[in-house]
């Protein structure tokens, strides 16, 4: 995942984002170190305080509900999270449909329509091919 | 997420990994929004622990030689830094002579040729066009993505 525009919005959509994505990593109820991993990844770029992440981590434990999370989220945080949203739980190489079920919730929340899911997650395997090329590079 | 040689790398390897990735962002002299949130999000992805990560914040601005960083890597671990050294360098927009040139010396350190160097620019820029695309999904393009995109 290359830098972007997260670290641009107010604090408050940039807690909240990372609180929609706290969500989304424990619907199917397992944290692999993967995923925690991208999560952590995910905090580095909101630039959250410390004391931010430490709360955000704790959602980890007893996740929030979408409902909740949705209704903190503006926007252009909203996007940004369904698009980061949809690369993590793509990344086992599908998308369970309590997973989709989620996906289409935020878009339909800020304003998407679902078919905007399915092509981000054609979007998301191509990232995977540009992923794939850089290590095949890396590996000469 | 997509899956990365970075969590193949000991935990010695992906601390030296920061620090070379805060050496470059630091190179330039100016370490900008950007750079700082590209260095916290490699830190989240490297699993750095919250107190390690207190230690090397400092490095920002006093940055640890990439040379002593470099001789504490395995050949592996210097050419996945060399990949996202790219990526930190570029996140400002453009890169800086002094962040190419460190870029130049990991290179070497890492035995990577002149054209597989050239590779890896081109592959960060294709990078940059598969966020647009990703923006553009959403409506929340920004400027120049479309000369990105084309």
């Amino acid at each position: 995942m290359l830098p972007d525009t997260l670290h641009t919005l107010p604090q408050t959509e940039r807690f909240a984002y990372a609180k929609l994505l706290a969500h989304v990593t424990r619907i199917d109820d397992e944290l692999t170190i993967d995923e925690m991993a991208v999560f952590e990844q995910r905090l580095g770029t909101a630039l959250l305080s410390p004391s931010q992440r430490k709360e955000v981590r704790g959602y980890l434990k007893d996740p929030p509900g979408l409902e909740e999370c949705l209704a903190e989220l503006g926007p252009v945080a909203g996007r940004l999270a369904l698009r980061d949203a949809t690369l993590m739980t793509a990344a086992d190489g599908h998308v369970d449909p309590e997973e989709r079920v989620v996906l289409d919730a935020i878009a339909t929340h800020v304003g998407l329509d679902v078919d905007v899911v399915d092509g981000l997650l054609q979007w998301v395997l191509r990232g995977y091919d540009w992923m794939q090329e850089g290590l095949d590079l890396l590996n000469g | 997420m997509l899956p990365d040689a970075l969590d193949l790398l000991d935990e010695r390897s992906r601390e030296a990994y920061i620090g070379v990735l805060i050496h470059v962002a630091a190179a330039d002299g100016d370490l900008v929004r950007e750079e700082s949130a590209a260095i916290e999000a490699a830190m989240g992805r490297a699993m750095i622990r919250p107190h390690q990560r207190e230690k090397m914040r400092p490095w920002l601005t006093e940055p640890v030689d990439l040379e002593m960083l470099l001789g504490q890597m395995s050949p592996d671990a210097r050419r996945v830094v060399l990949r996202d050294a790219l990526v930190i360098a570029a996140v400002d927009g453009d890169y800086h002579e002094t962040e190419l040139a460190a870029i130049r010396t990991i290179a070497n350190a890492a035995g990577v040729s002149g054209s597989e160097l050239e590779s890896l620019f081109s592959w960060v820029e294709e990078g940059w066009r598969w966020m647009a695309r990703g923006r553009g999904l959403l409506g929340v393009g920004l400027a120049g993505d479309e000369s990105l995109v084309g």
